[in-house]
């Protein structure tokens, strides 16, 4: 008995220094993840930041595209003039004769953080030019978004998921599209208010916290701030509060979280100048109302329910719904007849229905990022996330919870905006990111434990754990391959500089936007008014410091159709609609001699298009022949005699474009210019570029009377 | 007694108006037809009888076999018809397989048999490249199929704004439509059963799956597995990127005029044929439900022993490889590079 007791005491001993050791090992092997874990993030938060960099080392730090520039210019009048005066600031230099109330007209979060990174560096004697602070800012946001992922991936599921989507979303090219160097636009900082929002939305639905959920009506500020794309958050977060009381998973939490989130979100929003009363007056945010009021019945209706009996409580039941939604109903109807609740407007209204946008307003279908997407797109700018997405769909299906119906409701969302317009794209990446990690990480989870396990368990051959890792390891090597070719070919091209590789493999540098804006600048009054078509608006006033007419705000359609109607006229009409305008100089954009496609002979078609919206005497078949644009001998003499096509071709058949074509041969077109050898009557050519990209001309005066 | 007077006097004055308006449209339609066959010449009625009892006798739509027979019918001085003309060939070393179909024989052969043919005379005539190769470089082909309508008159045949686009994909009511446009005739397009009532057929049948739907929806309310495939159904038709297809209605898939083949996969990388979409739609599907398969379902099914498993693992590891190849291929029809490559860099 001793001896038993004894040896019963040693192993007990030994068990006992057992747990010791391990409890020592413990804190040891804790230590070692969290160093891994920190090394992990650290080398992906520099990989999200020098990926975006190609733009900068292959042509210089430049403002890319064309939005940027407007946000640019807006942010050197906040740093210069100070915050109360950029709200104020009326911008007589855009949209002649209307002008335009900036302040009041745009999202300011960019450029308040930009001048505020700006004055923090000074403050530090950094002395950052505030050109610089807007080139790199979106690259230092995609960092940060991607540790904001990692912790939305992580509260979601568990630490290998979040490491994963970290390392994916750094690079993914949906994302990377809109946050190379450079592209300082509102989705550069907008991307990590959006995961940082829904993250602090997870944390407070799963904690009850009302830190957390003030946090995150604080981050929905930031957000409301930065980009019309919060509309989405104020509608997702409803939807899940919605689904959540659907599928019976009602909780206090949920009930802390979205109260205090929609009515602190809600106010601080409303402080925005641009979003004002938007948030209790439009249609885009009535679901967010609609889900407060249904969460305090639902939480009275529970409470109710613990005071009274069950046929009293069924019967109070019934009379509270009933009567809640029909004054919720006659709201709705009196608001919307009064005109006190505002209709959607047409970009959301196009997302309900994809087809509106085309048969209703051209200028929405006219841009190109407003597209719908094709197949192709999504293999590209996802790589693949798009086989692992709906794979990792099937996993939050699997194991329903609170946060993975969120990120269910976020994919199915995203993916069909994404499929409405290409430039949702980037609201699908995150989102596709963490799909596609839930996917691998358990996939590797399942897999790591065969390998892992003992090879005298019988169930378990080794073969397949190694193919499966091989095999997702090659695919994720190949994805970062693809997302940084795409990145450095696609999406590093900064629009104002274009460049083209020669046969023998090196590059050239079309630098015409930047010549002709410094000519403007340098060369034309400083009052002069240049007329061109909006997509160039915001680049003439922020590099050539003019006047312009149109800008790519896009705010007043009549005013654009005028300018569309100019551009579509015969010289002659042109010139008195022009002077009408008074304009002085007018900028046209010619691929013909380079082949840069996106000039205004290719776009012209939407001017018309856009012009007809406000006069129907403009009519697109007088410019196609059989349906067809040309610019050949075929053409409609409508199109041979209109202004765009005069500008675009003066002189043209003078040049011989390629070997052994005729001269005047448009090599965007492939064809060989209709009219040849015109004159102007009312213009003469001010400036044309090297490459003819930029041809500016001046509009005469009148003729003398006298 | 003046105001009975002068009531009766207006009243006499509207009947005279409105005789005068009735009679007036049928002397007016009169005299245009007597114009109508007083203008046209003997020579010309010689030749109008002839070429339509040529089309009666080919059973409406002329295949105009000889030169001197297409200049007679074609370049004749004064033409007292108008033609419809397909320029063709039916000879395979042109690979143009397609070219011969003009879907028009039942429409038009309605048209030629009624009485209105003689007021207004039209000729549906198909051309072929190798009997009449002279009148195409006369006319500026080199390419075919076109289908062309030439006004009746002596002006030579003209191609610009008188052609019709997309022949091969043409149907009979969107000829109808070219020849309504172009003269005043207007041929009732006929239907096949197929046409006439595919709607309803389609309405019906999409009736009774959404209430088959509804049904299996509020069986399978809760199991998430269903909504699951609720939502790979979106999946797949925004992966096809069926908005674009509702949107910009592209071809089901492009015919190659140059080489004379069709190409399911159309060669903008923004653009798209509507079988493309399909293909890699469900190709992406099949690596999705196979990867879910071999990552969770198999590893926890009981049932297979241990070398079932591997086998099962192998097939469909071998499955989604397959298909990524065929994916990758199919990416560098776009981009002329494929999605699965190692690229080199340079700055």
């Amino acid at each position: 008995m001793k001896k038993s007791e004894k040896s019963s005491t040693a192993t007990v001993g030994a068990s006992s220094n057992v747990q010791v050791e391990a409890i020592k090992e413990t804190p040891n092997k804790d230590n070692q993840e969290f160093l891994i874990k920190v090394l992990i993030l650290s080398v992906i938060y520099v990989l999200a930041f020098s990926t975006r960099l190609f733009s900068v080392l292959r042509y210089e730090s430049v403002i890319h595209e064309f939005d940027p520039y407007f946000n640019y210019r807006s942010t050197i009048h906040l740093v210069k003039e100070g915050f109360y005066s950029f709200l104020n600031w009326f911008d007589e230099r855009s949209w002649y004769p209307l002008g335009r109330i900036v302040g009041g007209t745009i999202y300011p979060g960019l450029m308040a953080t930009a001048s505020v990174v700006h004055w923090a560096l000074n403050s530090l004697n950094l002395t950052v030019d505030i050109r610089n602070v807007c080139v790199l800012l979106s690259p230092w946001f995609a960092s940060n978004t991607a540790m904001v992922t990692y912790k939305f991936a992580k509260e979601i599921r568990d630490t290998q998921t979040g490491l994963v989507a970290a390392a994916m979303i750094a690079i993914v090219p949906g994302y990377i599209s809109r946050s190379v160097a450079g592209s300082f636009d509102n989705e550069g900082i907008a991307i990590f208010a959006l995961i940082f929002t829904y993250y602090c939305w997870i944390k407070a639905v799963n904690t009850g916290s009302l830190m957390w959920a003030a946090i995150c009506s604080l981050a929905y500020f930031y957000m409301a701030s930065a980009w019309g794309g919060y509309v989405f958050i104020i509608n997702l977060i409803p939807l899940h509060a919605f689904f959540l009381l659907l599928t019976g998973r009602y909780s206090h939490r949920l009930y802390i979280a979205y109260s205090t989130m929609f009515v602190m979100g809600t106010i601080l929003s409303m402080q925005i100048n641009f979003i004002s009363f938007q948030p209790v007056q439009s249609s885009e945010h009535l679901a967010a109302i609609g889900i407060f009021g249904l969460l305090q019945l639902f939480a009275g209706l529970q409470w109710f329910k613990s005071h009274l009996t069950n046929e009293a409580f069924k019967k109070l039941q019934r009379f509270a719904i009933l009567s809640v939604l029909s004054i919720a109903g006659a709201i709705l109807v009196i608001g919307t007849a009064t005109g006190y609740i505002s209709p959607f407007n047409g970009r959301f209204y196009s997302l309900l229905d994809p087809t509106y946008a085309r048969d209703n307003i051209p200028i929405i279908a006219s841009v190109s990022e407003h597209q719908p997407t094709t197949w192709a797109s999504y293999f590209f700018d996802l790589h693949i996330l798009v086989f692992l997405f709906p794979a990792g769909l099937y996993f939050c299906f699997r194991k329903l919870t609170d946060s993975n119906i969120f990120l269910i409701l976020y994919g199915v969302t995203s993916i069909y905006f994404s499929g409405v317009m290409v430039r949702l794209m980037l609201v699908l990446a995150p989102v596709a990111c963490v799909l596609a990690a839930v996917a691998v990480s358990a996939t590797l989870t399942t897999y790591m434990k065969k390998l892992k396990a003992p090879s005298s368990d019988q169930n378990n051959t080794k073969e397949s754990g190694g193919v499966m890792v091989a095999v997702l390891t090659v695919l994720l090597i190949l994805y970062a391959f693809h997302c940084t070719w795409v990145t450095s070919e696609a999406y590093s091209s900064p629009s104002i500089v274009l460049s083209a590789k020669q046969g023998d493999g090196s590059r050239v540098i079309f630098d015409d936007f930047r010549e002709a804006y410094r000519w403007i600048g340098q060369n034309t009054a400083d009052d002069a008014r240049i007329m061109s078509w909006w997509d160039y608006g915001y680049q003439l006033s922020a590099m050539a410091n003019r006047t312009i007419l149109v800008d790519n705000n896009t705010w007043n359609n009549s005013h654009i159709a005028q300018v569309g109607k100019a551009f579509a006229s015969s010289e002659e009409d042109a010139y008195y609609q022009m002077k009408a305008l008074d304009v002085d100089y007018v900028l046209v954009i010619f691929g013909g001699l380079t082949g840069y496609s996106s000039d205004d002979i290719n776009k012209f078609l939407w001017m018309v298009r856009i012009g007809g919206s406000c006069d129907p005497t403009l009519k697109e078949e007088d410019y196609l022949t059989d349906k067809q644009y040309r610019i050949d001998k075929g053409a409609s003499p409508t199109m041979l005699n209109s202004l765009i096509y005069k500008l675009s071709y003066y002189r043209f058949s003078e040049v011989h474009t390629d070997y052994q074509r005729p001269a005047g041969f448009d090599r965007v077109r492939g064809v060989e210019i209709g009219y040849k050898g015109f004159d102007l009557t009312y213009l003469e050519e001010a400036f044309t570029s090297v490459h003819w990209l930029v041809r500016v001309y001046r509009v005469k005066d009148f003729e003398n009377r006298a | 007694m003046m105001i009975k007077f002068n009531k009766s006097l207006t009243l006499l004055i509207i009947l005279i108006i409105g005789l005068v308006c009735l009679v007036s449209p049928a002397f007016s339609q009169q005299k245009q037809a007597g114009s109508t066959t007083t203008t046209r010449s003997a020579e010309d009625t010689k030749l109008l009888k002839e070429f339509r009892d040529l089309a009666v006798k080919e059973g409406g739509i002329i295949q105009l076999k000889t030169l001197t027979q297409t200049k007679k019918f074609l370049q004749a001085k004064n033409r007292p018809y108008e033609v419809l003309a397909l320029f063709t060939s039916s000879n395979p070393k042109y690979g143009c397989a397609g070219c011969l179909v003009l879907n028009y024989g039942a429409s038009y052969i309605q048209y030629l048999e009624s009485p209105q043919f003689l007021e207004k005379p039209i000729f549906v005539v198909i051309l072929e490249v190798d009997s009449t190769l002279e009148f195409f470089q006369h006319v500026g082909f080199n390419t075919i199929p076109h289908l062309v309508f030439i006004p009746s008159g002596s002006k030579p045949i003209q191609t610009k704004g008188f052609t019709f686009t997309k022949v091969d994909q043409a149907t009979p009511a969107q000829i109808s439509n070219f020849i309504l446009s172009h003269s005043k005739i207007n041929i009732e397009p006929v239907r096949t059963l197929y046409e006439k009532y595919s709607q309803q057929f389609f309405g019906t049948i999409i009736f009774i799956a959404s209430l088959r739907f509804i049904i299996t929806a509020y069986k399978k309310r809760n199991n998430p597995m269903f909504w699951y495939f609720l939502t790979i159904l979106l999946f797949s038709a925004v992966i096809m990127g069926i908005f674009y297809d509702f949107i910009h209605k592209p071809a089901l898939y492009d015919y190659d005029h140059r080489n004379q083949k069709y190409n399911y996969f159309s060669r903008g990388s923004r653009s798209q044929t509507v079988s493309e979409g399909f293909i890699m739609g469900v190709s992406t599907l099949a690596i999705t439900l196979v990867f879910i398969y071999i990552s969770d379902i198999l590893p926890n099914y009981s049932r297979f022993g241990t070398k079932v498993k591997n086998v099962l693992f192998f097939l469909g590891m071998g499955a989604i490889i397959s298909f990524l190849y065929f994916q990758s291929i199919a990416f560098s029809m776009k981009y002329y590079r494929p999605l699965f490559f190692i690229p080199s860099f340079e700055f």
